[in-house]
This record gives C-alpha cells, sequence and structure tokens, in this order.
C-alpha cells in the first residue's frame, strides 16, 4: 500500500509538473521586432544575426552572399550551416503553407535538420508586406520534436531577413 | 510481440535517420519526405512498449516500477552525468532533465525526452490496467472524452505546446495496450498473409496521410501537433510489416541496444557528423559513416552493461 501511495505521488508530481510547464508560455510571436532602432536588445543568436544582417546588407545585395556571410558567425559555433536559394513556389520550411511575394531568396539553416533554427533573406519589391505575410505564417513548431524559442524580423531596404531559433546554441 | 528486436531496430535506424541525416539530395521532396517523417520511429517504439506491457502480469507495482527505472531510467541518469560533463551544463539543467521538468517545459527538445516519457507511460499505464479491468468500456470511453477535452483546452486557450509531443502519443499508446489483448490482432500477427495485407492498406492510406498534413503543411487544429496523430496508420502498417521479417543476430544485437543508440546520437551524433563534414567526405559518406559508428559503440556499450550487471551472478556461480 505504502509503495504505491509513493508510487502514486512520483507519478502525480510529475504530472504536476504539466501545470508548472502550462504557467510557463512559449515566446511567440511578439518577440518580433520591426526594423525601428531599440535599446535593451537580447543578447540572443536571432539578434545577433539581425545585427550581422544589418551591416552584411550595405556591403552586397545578393541574398545568398549574405546569408553565406551571417553563416561564418561565431554565434554558430562548430555546427555547420549550410545556404541553399530559394524560389516562389518552393517549399519554405518554418511556415504554415508557401510563402510568395519576393523576386530572390535564400535559406540558412544547420546542415542537421533537427536543430530549431531556419533563417531566409528576401530580396522583394515590398518588403512590409512580406515582413507581415512571414510573420503570420511563421510556426516556431514547425520542426517536428523541437520548438524554436523566438522569431525576429527585419526590414533594410528591399531586404528582408527572417529568423527562427533557439536562443543560443549552447549545447543543452 | 513477434520479432519485437527487428521492429525495435528499424524504429532506431528511422529515429537515427530523423535527427542526423545530411540531405544527400538537396531540393529532393522523396528524401525530405522520408526525413521529415521518419520521428515515427517514436511512435513505434510507444506502441511496442505499451502491447509488451499489456500483455504481462503485473503482480507487484512497485517491483515493476522499480525494474523499469533500473532498466531504463538509470541507464538516463548515466547519459544525463555524461552529457551534464560533455556538454559543460549548469547543475539545474541536470536537475531539470533527470527530473522529468524539462520534459514538461521543453518536450522534444529536452534531453532524451522520450526516456522519462516512456517511464512516465510505465508509472501510469499499469494503474490504467487496473481500472479497465474494473470497467473497460467506461474507462476507454472517459479516458479519451478526457484526452480530448484537455488537448483542445490547451491548444485553444493558452500558447503550451511542449508536452503534446507525449500527449498525442497517447493514442498510439492505448492502441498497444489494446492490441494486445484482441484476439483479431494476435491473429492477423500470426498470419504471415494478413499482416502483410494488412501492412500493404496501412501503410499507403498512412503514408498518404503524412504526405498531405505530416509533411509540408502539418495538422495544427483543432490540437497542435496533431499531425502525429495522422501518423498512426503508418506506424501500425510498418509494425505489421516488420513483425513478419525473422530476427536475425544483427537485429537482435542492434534490438538490445536502441536506448544506447538514442542516447549517444543525440549527445555525440551532432557533434561526430559535424567534423566528419568538415573532413570533407561527401554528405552520404558522413551518413553512413556516422550510423555505423553510433551503431556499433551503442552495442558495445549495451552488451558491457549486461556483463556489469550480470557480474555479481556470475561471480556468485563461479
Amino acid at each position: 500500500m505504502k509503495k504505491r501511495l509513493l508510487t502514486m505521488m512520483l507519478a502525480l508530481t510529475m504530472v504536476a509538473g504539466l501545470f508548472v510547464g502550462c504557467g510557463k508560455s512559449d515566446k511567440d510571436a511578439s518577440n518580433q521586432v520591426g526594423s525601428e532602432v531599440e535599446e535593451n536588445v537580447p543578447d540572443t543568436m536571432a539578434y545577433g544575426l539581425r545585427t550581422l544582417f544589418r551591416e552584411e546588407v550595405k556591403k552586397d545585395t545578393n541574398v545568398e552572399n549574405v546569408a553565406n556571410a551571417l553563416i561564418e558567425s561565431p554565434l554558430f559555433g562548430e555546427v555547420v550551416m549550410v545556404v541553399e536559394p530559394v524560389s516562389e513556389g518552393d517549399y519554405t520550411p518554418g511556415f504554415d503553407g508557401d510563402v510568395s511575394g519576393f523576386r530572390s531568396a535564400a535559406k540558412f539553416c544547420p546542415m542537421i535538420n533537427t536543430i530549431p533554427f531556419i533563417g531566409y533573406i528576401f530580396e522583394t519589391d515590398d518588403p512590409n508586406a512580406l515582413e507581415a505575410l512571414l510573420k503570420e505564417k511563421a510556426a516556431l513548431n514547425w520542426n517536428v520534436c523541437t520548438i524554436a524559442d523566438e522569431m525576429v524580423t527585419d526590414v533594410q531596404g528591399n531586404y528582408v531577413f527572417f529568423v527562427m531559433s533557439p536562443e543560443s546554441f549552447d549545447a543543452e | 510481440m513477434k520479432n519485437k528486436k527487428t521492429i525495435m531496430t528499424f524504429a532506431a535506424l528511422q529515429i537515427l535517420f530523423f535527427h542526423l541525416w545530411i540531405s544527400v539530395f538537396p531540393g529532393n521532396q522523396v528524401e525530405l519526405f522520408l526525413r521529415t517523417t521518419s520521428y515515427i520511429g517514436v511512435d513505434i517504439f510507444f506502441f511496442v512498449s505499451a502491447y509488451s506491457l499489456s500483455q504481462r502480469e503485473v503482480d507487484s507495482y512497485g517491483k515493476f516500477v522499480l525494474s523499469r527505472f533500473l532498466n531504463i531510467y538509470l541507464k538516463y541518469i548515466g547519459f544525463a552525468v555524461i552529457a551534464f560533463f560533455y556538454a559543460g551544463w549548469q547543475i539545474k539543467t541536470f536537475i531539470y532533465n533527470i527530473c522529468g521538468i524539462s520534459l514538461f517545459t521543453k518536450g522534444g527538445g529536452s534531453f532524451l525526452w522520450f526516456l522519462p516519457a516512456i517511464m512516465l507511460v510505465y508509472l501510469l499505464l499499469p494503474l490504467y490496467e487496473k481500472l479497465h479491468q474494473k470497467n473497460a468500456v467506461l474507462t476507454g470511453v472517459a479516458f479519451i472524452i478526457v484526452w480530448i477535452a484537455i488537448a483542445v483546452a490547451i491548444s485553444q486557450l493558452t500558447s503550451y505546446k511542449a508536452l503534446f509531443i507525449l500527449w498525442n502519443r497517447i493514442p498510439i499508446i492505448l492502441l498497444g495496450f489494446y492490441a494486445a489483448k484482441s484476439d483479431f490482432v494476435t491473429e492477423v500477427l500470426q498470419s504471415k498473409k494478413k499482416s502483410i495485407l494488412a501492412a500493404v492498406a496501412l501503410l499507403a492510406v498512412g503514408e498518404t496521410l503524412l504526405f498531405f498534413f505530416g509533411f509540408r503543411e502539418k495538422l495544427m487544429f483543432p490540437i497542435v501537433d496533431l499531425y502525429y496523430l495522422i501518423a498512426i496508420p503508418a506506424v501500425l502498417g510498418w509494425i505489421l510489416l516488420l513483425s513478419q521479417i525473422p530476427e536475425v543476430w544483427i537485429t537482435k544485437m542492434v534490438g538490445q541496444a536502441t536506448l544506447e543508440i538514442y542516447a549517444l546520437q543525440m549527445i555525440f551524433g551532432y557533434t561526430l557528423a559535424n567534423k566528419l563534414f568538415r573532413a570533407n567526405m561527401g554528405p552520404l559518406a558522413v551518413n553512413l559513416l556516422t550510423a555505423v559508428i553510433i551503431v556499433v559503440i551503442a552495442v558495445i556499450v549495451s552488451q558491457l552493461i549486461r556483463v556489469l550487471k550480470n557480474f555479481p551472478q556470475s561471480k556468485h556461480k563461479m
């Protein structure tokens, strides 16, 4: 009887963790920011990459070159990153449905896809509309089993930056 | 379950494929589909575990839980210790993981999430069995209603998503539980012809459902991550098909080392694959070599653990 009670208590403790977890909400699309200058930027991977994007897009207007520059960032540590060009109609992981309304795009992501990171650089004629569409369609839990911690977007001229990412790639 | 080690070997390799496969043909939708949907290896494990548990007589709940703890959770804690040092965890991370808290806060992002999850199944399924024995219909119906109500409520009223990786596996777990008690299922499993026919039908339906609702666009309404349920026909199809493939020495060895395969791939797999890739090996070579290294080391570790566990007994016999 005592053993059964103890085991029930163990089980209930684990179930009670459900409510602890319920109290914590995932960081969702409200972490997004636009292209305004803001203070107290979180020290996370996505925001770090956004800063790099703003620097790189001034130097080069080719989206693949910008993406290739971003994946050289030490933020990624030892993780091998890859860049792939994306055209309209291509499968665009990270979103509910495909994304359209851009001239060219590059996707950058870990070579091993189970890390919940996905990034895009888009070149478009209507960057604000595209940014709004990306925010609307983005799915933080697009990656089976894992959930990205945050989503960050940015607009610089005709270029839209989009990243969903863990806070960092430091191993847990 | 018939040819259980064959089934477990396949499921373990599917999960390895899911976690560590590097694209060989970038942009190829077939390769992408196969990799994206190979998470169903987890569902296969849940079904087989529930099926096996449903078949056995649990005389003493405490002894059963203790045996599961020693065989599974102790290994999990051991691998958590390795990860603590290897990955430089904070002590809070270590404690949250081994106490199962990370499972509820991070879901599939927690360390070896499947192991605390299956431990939870081993804690709760025998209790479900007791309710089932008292009133099978009422238990089943009530449970389904409660499961749906909680899933819809949390999906629609909160932003919490982490535990759906386990919550949405409850149907496949219960299917395993009930399948073990079903004469019809037993009859199908014992007939090679019936098993293969059923498997083909289920796979045709299941893989089609996965393609439309669990691949590029995933079914998320009205329950978060509802696409896990979409996978059920495919999962059952694979189990039926694999149950007809006889175990051989390699599947027996690999099938015994599935926990070690899972742990090693998650602790060392990314580093290994990245290093091999940086050594300018092509993606296919990286994939194959990573898999072979992890499986071989896992089998060795598994056999070592067995020897160590049996050592006091063999010493006594001497």
